[in-house]
């Protein structure tokens, strides 16, 4: 019963100004359609420039954002439909920067960009912003770290994006239309608004490389103990590079400055000579310095008393200023110094989590593996060494 | 704050496939996780307020763990208006002349261009549809408060595809977007599915014209099936209807083809929060024996405030393929209810026809068959423009 297929066969082939075929065609709905022209780099100028002024102030943003003029964002005119359309996409962009890999302070200016977008948008009702399950323990964390550093702020516009309920609760960030024909838009993330994703750092931490270095001492000891001369061990039993610690702290020490020369460079590339570039650069090449140094420290522990590896950020304290209107401000900017210099946030995970996962890891070490003991007479109890002075973590 | 962790790793909807489609999860379970994730402001269906008043200071205060100072401190710093530049003119049909912003200066040249080429720029009625059919029902609620939606209730959008008919939709498929709650049941979806092949009719009537339409296939042919995830659901409710997924269930077991365990169980036990199932990936509707439908599940969510909360409109269509239908040889003016071939008469074959120019072409004014031809009632697929 089915007829043939007829030469005459007309689509929406209207004249007017809807784009015509092309429209229906586009109008395919789900994410992946092509994106709004010269909306990524406006975004990413903003949050570049609010990531530059250092600092987590709406007030900055507010700032920013009128100097542009991006209240007018959605001007122009636009019928109904197509409004909707771009008022989707343009949430659904700068939604993908509020989550990670992007560093804390892209991920505050990009929730103070949905807020500037949600409220100056034209459509009516208001087009929501979308937040996948997946996602949400880690909207909540950012919210709780939020909290924790009073950045009331931050916290403030969330909240009144909550109470306004300008959020759809989804299972995934985007419609999905299973397109496998369209390429998937590869958004390139800027480099400089993520965390420098260090996966080196992050495995071989100062406490990796400590108990490492516990280990291998009491491996030496071990193999002194059974061996005829007690001051070391025989020959026969040398089946390791003795220096193996100290090779690979050195290694993870040549790649930490090269990634920072490199980002140097590109820094130095992209842009003409800003001021606060050098501050930036100042301040990553101290982090690097106190690394070094941390490091350096483990080298020579042998010889010295153990020294505390200082952490990147124990410099940062929290300091109390005098002034009372300052002081929110004062303890906020280290706060948010503090914050912005978090180390080693690998890709799609916050370092919390990280330090908390390393932490067990630890943990798991130290009590599960009992290393044993090979006493005098010969005889191996099974002992609890314990192989790690407990870090105070903040 | 709410918020401890998220249920067992294996019910959070994640990519199996990168941008493409997810892994399989319960249906039910994600709304469970969410409304565990959730407060009941977060939840609410109740109408905004006409005028949105700044809650009082104290009420933000106590929840932000600041003082009461600051919370008034913060309501008129991040205010709205703190984003609005201050004294400017606010058209939003103009775009400002020096606007420092790529987008508005791409989207003034665009605008420039087709105020250049176009005489008249309106919506055509294809545009107007579809903006009517995305918003029609937004925010409508039911007379009868039995009705309303449920809070905490999911929203499913489903992409249904129109069977290849014409040979050109093998590349770009049409499709239509219905909007369904968890809690229905696939029955419910299935009698929404509006398909040409539903009011096809059998037979030829060339000699008894009159007589033609009086059982469309959707009356005799009441089997139909989903296909999700390895299970085949089939439409039990009536008598006449079989189980069309038997044949492949058959095939299937016949030999280790790798399809696993594939099994059949009746459509309306089902709703949608008990199916398992992921996010944009392909599934099957087949009714009438071989017409199929890929069905894709392009979104999950729950339901807001301001979406269509009258329980009665669901399955709700949100969006539709234009199609165009063919119209009378004759006149161009109706829409195609006849077609015949190897006809004398016509000019063509096929040829298609309105009713009244195939009865004044064919039939005498005794309504004798004029000519040699055979007639056959034609549904066209755009029919349910």
């Amino acid at each position: 019963m089915r007829r043939g297929d007829p030469e005459v066969e007309g689509e929406a082939g209207c004249s007017c100004a809807c784009g015509a075929v092309a429209a229906v065609r586009d109008v395919r709905g789900g994410g992946g359609m092509c994106s709004v022209p010269g909306l990524k780099a406006d975004c990413e100028a903003l949050l570049g420039a609010f990531q530059e002024a250092d600092t987590v102030r709406f007030e900055r943003f507010a700032e920013l954002w009128r100097e542009r003029g991006f209240h007018a964002i959605f001007y122009g005119r636009i019928r109904a439909l197509e409004r909707n359309k771009l008022t989707k996409k343009t949430l659904d962009l700068a939604q993908q920067y509020f989550l990670p890999p992007y560093a804390f302070q892209i991920r505050v200016g990009a929730l103070y960009l949905l807020y500037g977008l949600y409220s100056v948008q034209l459509c009516q009702p208001k087009q929501k912003i979308r937040i996948a399950l997946k996602d949400w323990p880690e909207v909540q964390r950012f919210q709780q770290d939020l909290i924790e550093s009073q950045h009331y702020d931050a916290v403030y516009i969330f909240r009144k994006l909550r109470v306004a309920r300008a959020f759809h609760f989804t299972a995934m960030p985007k419609l999905l239309n299973y397109r496998t024909q369209k390429k998937v838009q590869e958004n390139e993330f800027k480099e400089e608004f993520k965390d420098p994703s260090n996966r080196v750092n992050s495995l071989i931490t100062n406490d990796v490389l400590e108990e490492l270095m516990n280990i291998h001492d009491h491996y030496q000891k071990m193999k002194c103990v059974i061996s005829t001369d007690k001051s070391q061990p025989d020959k026969a039993l040398s089946l390791i590079k003795d220096e193996f610690v100290v090779s690979l702290k050195d290694m993870t020490l040549e790649h930490q400055e090269w990634q920072q020369k490199r980002m140097k460079f590109l820094n130095a590339k992209e842009a003409d000579e800003i001021p606060n570039r050098k501050e930036e650069e100042t301040s990553l090449a101290s982090e690097g310095s106190e690394r070094a140094n941390a490091l350096a420290k483990i080298k020579y522990r042998s010889y010295s008393a153990v020294v505390e590896a200082s952490k990147s950020r124990r410099h940062r304290q929290v300091k109390l200023e005098s002034s009372d209107s300052g002081s929110e401000y004062g303890k906020s900017q280290s706060r948010s110094k503090k914050n912005s210099k978090r180390p080693q946030a690998a890709r799609n995970r916050d370092s919390a989590e990280i330090q908390g996962e390393m932490r067990m890891t630890e943990e798991a070490v130290t009590r599960h593996v009992g290393m044993p003991i090979i006493t005098e007479e010969g005889t191996s109890d099974e002992e609890e060494v314990p192989l790690l002075k407990r870090k105070k973590r903040r | 704050m709410s918020g401890g962790g998220v249920a067992a790793a294996g019910e959070v909807a994640d990519y199996e496939v990168a941008e493409l489609y997810t892994r399989v999860f319960r249906v039910g379970a994600l709304g469970r996780c969410w409304r565990q994730q959730l407060g009941p402001p977060d939840l609410s269906l109740a109408a905004e307020a006409e005028e949105e008043e700044e809650e009082a200071a104290a009420a933000v205060a106590a929840e932000l763990g600041c003082a009461v100072e600051t919370a008034a401190e913060l309501q008129a710093v991040c205010s709205v208006d703190m984003l609005m530049p201050p004294d400017e003119e606010k058209d939003p049909e103009v775009i400002p002349e020096d606007s420092s912003l790529l987008t508005l200066r791409i989207r003034k040249k665009a605008l420039e261009r087709r105020e250049e080429t176009i005489i008249v720029d309106r919506a055509c009625r294809q545009e107007t549809l579809a903006y009517e059919m995305e918003s029609h029902a937004i925010g409508k609620r039911p007379d009868n408060p039995a009705d309303l939606v449920e809070e905490g209730e999911l929203l499913l959008t489903l992409n249904i595809f129109y069977p290849v008919i014409f040979q050109k939709h093998k590349y770009h498929k049409p499709y239509q977007t219905v909007l369904v709650l968890g809690s229905q049941k696939l029955t419910e979806l299935r009698d929404s599915i509006s398909c040409v092949s539903d009011l096809q009719i059998g037979g030829e009537f060339s000699s008894q014209p009159d007589q033609a339409p009086e059982h469309i296939s959707k009356e005799l042919y009441k089997s139909a099936f989903f296909y999700f995830e390895g299970i085949f659901y089939n439409d039990k409710r009536y008598p006449e209807c079989r189980d069309l997924s038997r044949t492949v269930i058959e095939w299937s077991e016949s030999h280790d083809r790798g399809y696993g365990n594939l099994q059949s169980v009746k459509m309306e036990d089902y709703t949608f929060n008990d199916l398992s199932l992921r996010v944009g990936f392909p599934y099957l509707f087949c009714h009438q024996g071989d017409c199929e439908h890929i069905i894709i599940i392009t979104d999950i969510r729950l339901v807001h405030h301001d979406d269509c909360l009258d329980r009665n409109l669901y399955p709700l269509l949100i969006k539709k393929h234009w199609l165009c239908t063919r119209k009378c040889f004759v006149c161009k003016m109706y829409t195609a209810r006849w077609v015949t071939n190897k006809d004398s008469l016509a000019p063509e074959d096929p040829c298609f026809f309105c009713d009244v120019c195939f009865r004044m072409l064919h039939y005498d004014a005794d309504g004798n068959k004029l000519g040699e031809f055979l007639a056959y009632p034609y549904v066209d697929p755009g029919i349910f423009n």
